[in-house]
C-alpha cells in the first residue's frame, strides 16, 4: 500500500508548492513510514533515524519547489532521507573499528534464546510472508550497518524499498552499472554475514 | 557456446534477480543456470538474502513527523530574499484570510445591491400609486403588497389599477380577464400588457419579462421581486455581517 502514490498526491504537492503547510503534512502522514523506515534500516538507531527523518521532511518542504515531477515523489523523498542519513552516519560515526569491535561482541552473543524463538517461528512457507525473530531482525540490521555506506544504501533503496535501479542510480548520482555492482556487493556480503548467524536463521533456510 | 559454461558472477545473478538485464543477457545467462548447479545454489542463496531483507517488518514510528505550521518560515527564507524573511512567513495563511474577507466583502457588497434595487423596484411600484393615488395610498400599498404572487385574488386587481400612470382605459382591459383565474395571472398579463405599454410613454415597464413568478410589467409584480430582493439582500448583509464580526 506504502508504495502506492496517495490519491490526490499531486494535487498536494501542487498546494505543497505554494506553501500550504496542511497540505505537505498529509504527504508526510502518507510517507513517513516508508521514510522512517529507510533511515532506521541504514542507521540502525530509532533515535537517529527519528531525527533524520525529521530533518528529511523539513528539507522535503522547503525544496519542494525543485520536485518537477520526473522521477516519483517517493524516490524524491527517499533521495533526501538517504543522504541526510549518509551526512549524518559520516559525520557522527567516523571511526569503522567501532563498528566492527560492536559486531564481533555481537557475534560472541549466546543463540539459545535465538534457537528457542525459532522453534516457533513459521518460516518454512514463503520466505517473503515469513516471520522474522527478533535476533534475526537485529542480526541482518547489524548485518547492513557493517556494509559499506554506498552498498548499504543501495541495498536498502533495492531491497527494502523497491526501488528500481534507474531510481537508485538517479538518488546516489551514480550509473545504473555502479548501482547493479553496489547492490550485488552489498548482497553478497549480507549473505556472508548471516552465514555466521545460521542457527538464527529459518530451518532449510540455508545461504549455502 | 564458450560462454555458457562460464558461471555466472553474484552480479550478474543479482541483476538477474531483479530483472535489470537485458532481453539477451536474460537469455543466455538462464540457459546456463539450467545446466550449472553451482550458479543454481548461489542464485538461490542471494534470492533468500533478498527475501530476509523483504520480510524486515517496517519498524515501528515513534512518533509523527507532520511539520508545525509556524514552518512557513523556513520556506520564505528558502526561496530567497533573506532580508524578506521576516514579513513573508505569514504570507501563506494570511494571503487565504484576506482572500476570505475579500469574498466576505463581495458577499456583503452584492447584498446591500440587492436589497437597493429591491428598494427602487418597491418605490417604483409604489411611488406612481403615490403621487396618482392621492389619499388612498396606504390602502393601495397594502393591497399591492398582498396581492403579489399567485395568491391575489382577482377582487384587488381592479382595484389597483386605476392607480397605475397608465392610461386606465388601456390597461384595464388588459388585466381584467388575466385577474380572474389566480393561476394564470402571472403569465397572461404579460403577453397582453405589452401591447398596450407600447403604445404609451412608458418603456421601462413595457417588456418587462416575467421574473420568478413576479410579472415585472405590473406594480404587483415589481412590489413583490422588489421586496423579496430587499429581504434577500438584507438576509446576505446580516450573514456576512456577522462572520466578519467573529473573525476579527
Amino acid at each position: 500500500m506504502n508504495k502506492l502514490a496517495l490519491d490526490g498526491e499531486e494535487e498536494l504537492i501542487a498546494r505543497s508548492q505554494r506553501g500550504e503547510v496542511a497540505a505537505f503534512n498529509q504527504l508526510v502522514l502518507h510517507y513517513q513510514p516508508i521514510v522512517y523506515g529507510a533511515a532506521f534500516r541504514l542507521l540502525g538507531d530509532p533515535d537517529t533515524a527519528a531525527d533524520v527523518t525529521q530533518d528529511a521532511f523539513i528539507a522535503a518542504f522547503r525544496g519542494i519547489s525543485s520536485y518537477r515531477g520526473g522521477s516519483s515523489f517517493r524516490a524524491w523523498l527517499l533521495r533526501i532521507a538517504s543522504n541526510m542519513a549518509c551526512d549524518h552516519w559520516r559525520r557522527v560515526r567516523r571511526h569503522p573499528a567501532e563498528s566492527l569491535e560492536f559486531l564481533t561482541e555481537e557475534d560472541e552473543t549466546p543463540s539459545s534464546e535465538a534457537l528457542n524463538a525459532l522453534a516457533d517461528s513459521s518460516a518454512e512457507g514463503n520466505p517473503e510472508e515469513m516471520l522474522l525473530t527478533q535476533e534475526l531482525q537485529s542480526a541482518i540490521q547489524q548485518g547492513l550497518e557493517q556494509l559499506p555506506l554506498d552498498q548499504r544504501v543501495a541495498v536498502v533503496l533495492c531491497d527494502i524499498e523497491g526501488l528500481s535501479y534507474e531510481e537508485i542510480a538517479d538518488s546516489t548520482q551514480t550509473s545504473i552499472g555502479t548501482v547493479r555492482s553496489r547492490i550485488s556487493r552489498g548482497r553478497g556480503r549480507l549473505r556472508a554475514y548471516l552465514k555466521q548467524h545460521a542457527e538464527l536463521l529459518p530451518r532449510n533456510y540455508r545461504l549455502t | 557456446m564458450a560462454q555458457e559454461n562460464q558461471h555466472l558472477t553474484t552480479e550478474q545473478l543479482s541483476a538477474l534477480l531483479d530483472g535489470e538485464v537485458s532481453a539477451e543477457e536474460k537469455t543466455r545467462w538462464e540457459a546456463h543456470l539450467t545446466t550449472c548447479q553451482r550458479c543454481q545454489q548461489e542464485l538461490a542463496s542471494l534470492r533468500r538474502t533478498v527475501a530476509l531483507l523483504r520480510a524486515l517488518p517496517q519498524p515501528a514510528l515513534p512518533r509523527s513527523f507532520e511539520l508545525p505550521l509556524e514552518v512557513a518560515e523556513p520556506v520564505a527564507l528558502f526561496a530567497g530574499t533573506r532580508q524578506a524573511a521576516a514579513p513573508t512567513p505569514l504570507r501563506a495563511p494570511e494571503r487565504r484570510r484576506q482572500d476570505r474577507s475579500y469574498l466576505r466583502f463581495a458577499f456583503r457588497t452584492l447584498s446591500t445591491i440587492a436589497a437597493m434595487i429591491g428598494i427602487v423596484f418597491v418605490l417604483s411600484a409604489i411611488v406612481p400609486a403615490l403621487t396618482r393615488g392621492g389619499t388612498s395610498n396606504s390602502a393601495a400599498s397594502t393591497s399591492a403588497s398582498s396581492s403579489y404572487g399567485s395568491s391575489a385574488s382577482s377582487g384587488q386587481v381592479p382595484a389597483t389599477t386605476p392607480r397605475i400612470t397608465h392610461p386606465p382605459e388601456v390597461i384595464t382591459p388588459s388585466i381584467r380577464p388575466a385577474a380572474t383565474p389566480a393561476a394564470s395571472q402571472v403569465n397572461k398579463p404579460a403577453e397582453h400588457a405589452t401591447t398596450p405599454n407600447a403604445n404609451n410613454n412608458q418603456p421601462s415597464t413595457g417588456n418587462w419579462p416575467v421574473f420568478l413568478f413576479f410579472n415585472l410589467s405590473t406594480p404587483e409584480g415589481r412590489l413583490g421581486f422588489g421586496i423579496l430582493l430587499f429581504v434577500l439582500g438584507m438576509m446576505g448583509y446580516i450573514i456576512f455581517r456577522r462572520k466578519r464580526a467573529r473573525a476579527p
